[in-house]
Formats: C-alpha cells, structure tokens, sequence
C-alpha cells in the first residue's frame, strides 16, 4: 500500500527528473549534428568548451549575486510578513493574505512583464514616485548593477503569496495553550513573535529556503526576457548560468555544452539541499 | 477591384516592414497606421504604368508538381496579406499553404530541435539573411540551394542578393533591402538658413552651429545596436567583419571606428543626439514636437514611421508648428559618406528573405511561393516596404514620387542608397549583433561614459559569442 502511495510521486520523477537528467549525461558527451547526436562522440569536449567560455566565470558570479540578495531577502520579508498576519488575525488578514496571493496566480512571464512596466518610468503608475528620486527612464532603473534588486523583486512578487500562505499555515499549527502561557508570562506581540512563534517555524523556514535556492539556481525567465528585442534592456544577452546553457543550445546548436552547464546546476542544487539538511537537522525536526 | 483595394490597404496597414527591432514596453511606439492618403491622379497613373511594367517582368516560373503534400509558411503578422494573396491568386493550392505567425529570431533554435526529431520543419520561412546564415551551416542544415531551381536570369534580378548567397549558394530570395538614407525637415533647414550635409564631418559641424543657434533640436539619434551600426558600418568599421567561414575579425581599435565613435561622442556631448533607438516614447515625442532636423533611418521608415508615427495623424501630442504628413517636407538625402572616402556605405536595418527547407515535400509549390511573395506586382502594389526584385522597384518608385510627405521625389536617392549597402552588413556572423551592441551602447550611458573609451566592449562582448560558434577570433 505504500507503494502505491509513493508511486505516482516516483513515476513522474523518473520520467520527468531523473529520466532527463540521466539523458543530459548522455548528451554532455555527445556531438550534435544535423542527423541527430552522435552518442559519446565528443569526450570531455563539451565541458572543456562550456566552462572554458569567457561567459563561465560571469554568469555564475552574476548568480551568486543573485543568490545572496534573493534569498535571504526574499525569505525575510516572507517571514515578516507572515508573522504580521498572524499577530492581529480578523477579517482584515485574511483579506491581505489573499491579495498576497493573488500575484502567484499570474503566470511567471506574465508576471516578469508587468514589473517590466512597472519600472519603465513612461508607462508606470509609479513614474512620479521614479522622478522623484531623480531616474526619468527605464535603463536609470534597470542595468547590470541592478538586476540581482530587479530579478529579486519579480521573483517575491511571484513566490511570496504562495509561501506567506505556507508560514501562515504553519503558525495556526501552534498550540493555542504554548501562546497562551506566553501572554500569561507577559508576552508582548513581538516578543511572542521572536521567542515563540519564530522556533517553531524553523522547519518551514528551512524547506523555503532549500527550494527557493534551488528555484533561483534556475533563473531564467526573468533576464530572459529583459533581453529579448521586445524590451531591449541593458542586460547582457546572458546573464544567468541558464541562459548560457540555452544560448549553447539553441543559438550554436551545442547541446552537449548546454547538457554540460545544466548538469553543473543540478550539481549545485544537490549541494545545496544536502549543506542545509546537514546544518540544521531538517529531517530530525521534521519527525 | 475590391479586393485589391482590401489588399492594398492591408499591406498599408501592415506598414513598417521586415525589420526585427521592435518597440520597447512604451506604448505610442511603432505598429505605424498609415491611413491610405488619396494617391492623385497621376500617381495612379505612374503606379498602374509601373505595375504593367513588372508584371510584364515574367515572372512565377516555378513548375508545381503533382504531388499534393502541403506546405508550412512561417510569417510575421504584417506578411499575411502575403498569404492571403496567394491563396486567392492560386485557388487550386489553397487548401495545401497553412502559415503560422512565429518570432522569427527563434527560427534557428527550432530548426535544430526539429533535426532532433527529425520532423516539423516549415517549408518556407520569412527571415533576414542574417537569420539564414545561421541556419546554414552544417548544424542546422536547413535551407535549399535555389541555384537552378530558380532561373539564373531571374535570380540576377534581385538586388542584394549577395546577402542570400552563402560559399557560393543561394539560400534565399531577398523580399525587400532596408538601406539606410539620410531625412531631413526641410522646413527646419529652410528657416534656420542651413544647407544638408554630404559628409559626416559636414553633419559634425552642423551640429555645433545646431547645439549653438537652436538648443533642443536633433540630428539624430543612437542608443540601440541597430542606431549604432548606422554609424559605424557607414564608416566601414571592421567590428565584426567574417573573413571566411571560421574566422572574424573584430577590430575596433581601426581608425574608421575611431572616427564614428568621435563623431557620436561630439553630438551627445553637443546634445544633438538622442540616446535611444528609433521608436521609444521620447524619440518620438521628439519628432512630434518639431524637434526632429535630420535623421539617419531605413528606406521603409519613411513610409512607415515618419508618416504616422513621428508626423501626424499620429498617437503623439504634437504642437501646432509640427508639419503633417502632407505638408512637403520631409527631404531625402544620399547616405552621408566620410570626406576621405571615395564612396558611401549604407547600413541595412532589416531587409528580409524567404528561404525554403531542404527538408520540403513540395518544392514547387514552396518555389512558387517564396516567387509570388517577392514578384507579384499586384501584392507590392501599396507596400511601404523597398523591393528586392527590380522590375517591382518601380511601383515603389511611383509610389514616393507624388506621395505628398516628400519635400521632392526621393526614388532616385532610394535606388543609389540600394547599391552603397556595406560590405561589412553583407556577411553577417553566425549570431546575433544587435542585442550585444545594444548593451554595450545602454551601457555607455549608464556609466556616463564615452564612446570611444567604450568601444572595448564591443569585442568582449562579441568574442565569448563568436568563439562558442566556432570561429576563430582575430584583431587586425
């Protein structure tokens, strides 16, 4: 029976995980062609190319400048959030919780669009607020300098209502007695909030943060389409590790390197998960 | 009779031509609606005379088969009409031409994916021949040699069909050439007493007495990669020059690139350039407000852009003094050259093909086509758009002569513009040049920076591109 259970978990993941993961491998040592892969053909070749590149360096340095924003931020202002919902629950969170939701409903390149609006100056209901502070156009708002910003505001505004609703779901699972004692010992809201309700989050905090790392490992959408010709931004034509890998693909036909560079981030998302499960004990927690 | 009425207003509509370059996110932007002017009288005449004499041209020679297999078009939104117009002028193969409307810049990306599973290649594929470039080489292994399915005679027919041809092949029939001329408002000139400069060096002192006497107004524009190739491939600057299939030569330290940079770097700091490219919201509020003395910009623009779009009836707020587009204003002028060359060149913004699979079932049908697409008068007739095929060039030609924008009749500088397109901008490398060049130039600004202390950039933003294509890099 718990097979069964499991089962349509694992059959998905190995046809749509490990089953593409395992043909990347394949790839990663495969020439392309105009008849298709020559399997094996191509050695180290791929790798020496892909990470070779003058792009290697940058874009993954562009990454960790990405990471190291977006994730803490990101998780922070979740968290934050979270707790200010829970502190004064009535009709009025509810409602906020849900407009919290709402912008993860949207599609996320529908979603990259309408902040690509919202920061060109010309069109944006935030325009005066930009001139304010002295940027008249979109290129003052968006560059190289500001894209780590960029990309994590586009990704909070699509992800935070759904782990809002999480956090918040995971703080109704206090006991109403633990929250009880607390305000009979003389807990303020914050102090509540700090000693009590924080600890018992960590867990969830731990799973946010492993798979907002491995989803902002993945970036690509959002620079994606910064560069397209529809928008033109000053964005390098790659910025993210993913878009390398596409550009291999799809611009020179090189799908061994771009095979080579995914597996690389796939190799870095495991990494990851397996450092932060170490550090804090997230399955010990979890039991 | 109405129905080449209907068509005529749709390819007007359909308005600003091939070019991949779109609009920004801002909205008064290009989507250029031309409404139909009243052609007068003897542009009606000059145009049904041009149409008799390329339809007189001979042309649609491709023998279609028996063979009933369909055939995939991949189009742009304004290419419909094409469509359209083919299926009505050849009722028995209509129900056999499906189009799809695709971005084209993803054209090379699918056809790899289709070599994978080795099906769902279109048959016949609306594209610049930079874009077929890219999918000619052994990788891609897309297109087909028309060298003999199409008559040599007829191929000789299209100019800029160099670009098409690639080690000796023909991979595609250029549907239209996209040079770049100089415009100028003739009013303005008039009344600021200023004569057009023929030399660049002539535009540069211009524009001290310009930034000097009339503060505001400009010459022109660059912010974008297509803005900066007008003024560096006019200067012949080898930024990106293939000598051969594997090998490119990027050397922007050439003095040609030198002086262009110098001159754009004079105009921004004189402020008689604009900094973004040919569509944004601020450029063209420029020109709406009659601010716009002279402009760098491609054939297709003056139909297309200057007339709706930077001139009324247009979306913009215009000021009273701004002429419309029936006014007789808008000069035409020869691509300015530099004083020490003995000729000019002229970049191309757009100027597209169609190039047909060698993967199609019914290359005939793919054939008669892509030769009624670039042939047909009756389908030209109204385009905004400058026709590859000469004997078409005249319907154009009459077209511009009386159309009521024009300060006098441009064609003949649109024909000489035609044969000065830049070598450099005939052999496009295998990858993109417009979205690297459009950062390096965003990012000039962004760093206050000058162009000419920039223009390492541009070779480190184009060498990672053209080594993972495989060419070897040099810089002489």
């Amino acid at each position: 029976m718990s097979y069964l259970l499991a089962a349509p978990y694992v059959i998905f993941m190995a046809i749509f995980g490990i089953g593409p993961a395992l043909y990347a491998l394949l790839m990663s040592f495969s020439k392309s062609s105009a008849v298709g892969p020559q399997y094996w053909a191509a050695g180290l070749d791929n790798y020496s190319l892909a990470f070779g590149d003058s792009r290697f360096f940058q874009v993954f340095g562009n990454l960790l400048e990405f990471l190291i924003v977006s994730v803490p931020l990101g998780i922070g202002f979740v968290v934050l959030l979270a707790l200010l919902l829970d502190m004064r629950p009535g009709r009025f969170s509810s409602a906020l919780r849900l407009l919290y939701f709402i912008p993860g409903a949207v599609t996320g390149p529908a979603l990259v669009l309408l902040v690509i609006c919202i920061l060109d100056p010309t069109i944006s209901p935030f325009g005066p607020l930009f001139n304010f502070v002295g940027t008249m156009n979109f290129d003052g708002l968006v560059f190289p300098g500001s894209l780590p910003f960029v990309f994590t505001l586009m990704g909070f505004f699509s992800g935070a209502g759904m782990w809002i609703a999480i956090q918040h779901g995971g703080l109704q699972g206090i006991s109403a007695e633990v929250i009880e004692a607390a305000e009979l010992d003389g807990c303020n809201a914050w102090q509540k909030a700090l000693y009590i309700k924080l600890p018992y989050m960590r867990p969830y905090i731990v799973y946010q943060t492993i798979l907002i790392f491995a989803l902002n490992v993945q970036l690509f959408v959002e620079p994606q389409l910064l560069t397209s010709t529809w928008v033109q931004a000053n964005v390098p034509p790659q910025w993210a590790p993913n878009q390398l890998a596409y550009s291999y693909a799809f611009d020179v036909g090189n799908f061994g390197a771009a095979a080579a560079l995914s597996l690389l981030m796939v190799a870095i998302g495991l990494v990851g998960a397996v450092v932060m499960i170490r550090l804090t004990g997230f399955f010990k927690l979890e039991a | 009779m109405k129905r080449a009425l209907l068509l005529l207003a749709a390819v007007v509509l359909a308005g600003c031509s091939s070019t991949t370059t779109t609009p920004t996110v801002a909205p008064a932007t290009a989507t250029p609606v031309a409404p139909a002017t009243p052609a007068s009288v003897s542009t009606a005449v000059a145009v049904q005379s041009a149409l008799a004499a390329a339809a007189s041209a001979g042309i649609e020679t491709a023998k279609v088969t028996d063979t009933t297999d369909p055939i995939t078009v991949w189009i742009d939104q304004p290419r419909q009409p094409v469509v359209d117009g083919f299926k009505t002028k050849y009722p028995q193969y209509a129900n056999l031409v499906t189009s799809t409307i695709v971005d084209r810049e993803t054209f090379p990306a699918k056809d790899l994916l289709f070599n994978n599973t080795k099906s769902g290649w279109p048959d016949v594929v609306f594209a610049e021949p930079r874009l077929v470039g890219r999918v000619a080489d052994a990788q891609h292994a897309y297109p087909l040699d028309l060298t003999g399915l199409v008559p040599a005679d007829m191929l000789s027919q299209y100019a800029g069909a160099d670009n098409c041809t690639f080690d000796g092949k023909v991979y595609c029939l250029r549907n239209d050439l996209a040079q770049f001329v100089t415009y100028y408002n003739t009013q303005l000139f008039t009344q600021f007493g200023y004569t057009v400069p023929k030399t660049f060096e002539d535009m540069q002192a211009l524009s001290d007495q310009v930034a000097k006497d009339h503060p505001g107004y400009y010459l022109g524009t660059v912010g974008d990669g297509w803005t900066w190739l007008s003024y560096f491939e006019a200067s012949g600057c080898p930024y990106a020059k293939q000598t051969n299939l594997t090998t490119l030569d990027i050397n922007v330290t050439d003095p040609t690139c030198i002086r262009a940079a110098q001159l754009i770097d004079h105009m921004v700091a004189n402020k008689t350039l604009w900094n973004t490219d040919l569509f944004t919201a601020s450029w063209v509020q420029i020109a709406n407000n009659n601010k716009l003395l002279m402009l760098i910009a491609p054939v297709w623009a003056a139909l297309g852009t200057f007339k709706g779009t930077y001139y009324c009836p247009c979306t913009g707020s215009t000021t009273k003094t701004t002429p419309t587009i029936t006014d007789k204003f808008l000069g035409v002028a020869a691509p300015l050259k530099w004083a020490a060359d003995a000729t000019a060149q002229t970049a191309a913004m757009g100027g597209a093909a169609w190039t047909i699979s060698q993967h199609t079932k019914n290359q005939g049908l793919a054939l008669l086509f892509a030769e009624y697409a670039t042939q047909d008068p009756d389908l030209w007739n109204g385009s905004s758009n400058f026709a590859s095929f000469k004997p078409l060039q005249g319907i154009f030609n009459a077209i511009v002569a009386n159309d009521p924008i024009f300060a006098s009749d441009p064609s003949a500088v649109f024909d000489q513009a035609a044969t000065e397109i830049s070598p450099v901008g005939d052999s496009w490398p295998r990858f993109d040049l417009v979205a690297p060049l459009t950062t390096v130039v965003k990012d000039m600004y962004s760093k206050k920076q000058t162009m000419e202390k920039t223009l390492p950039e541009v070779t480190s933003a184009l060498t990672p591109l053209a080594k993972a294509q495989g060419y070897t890099v040099v810089n002489q």
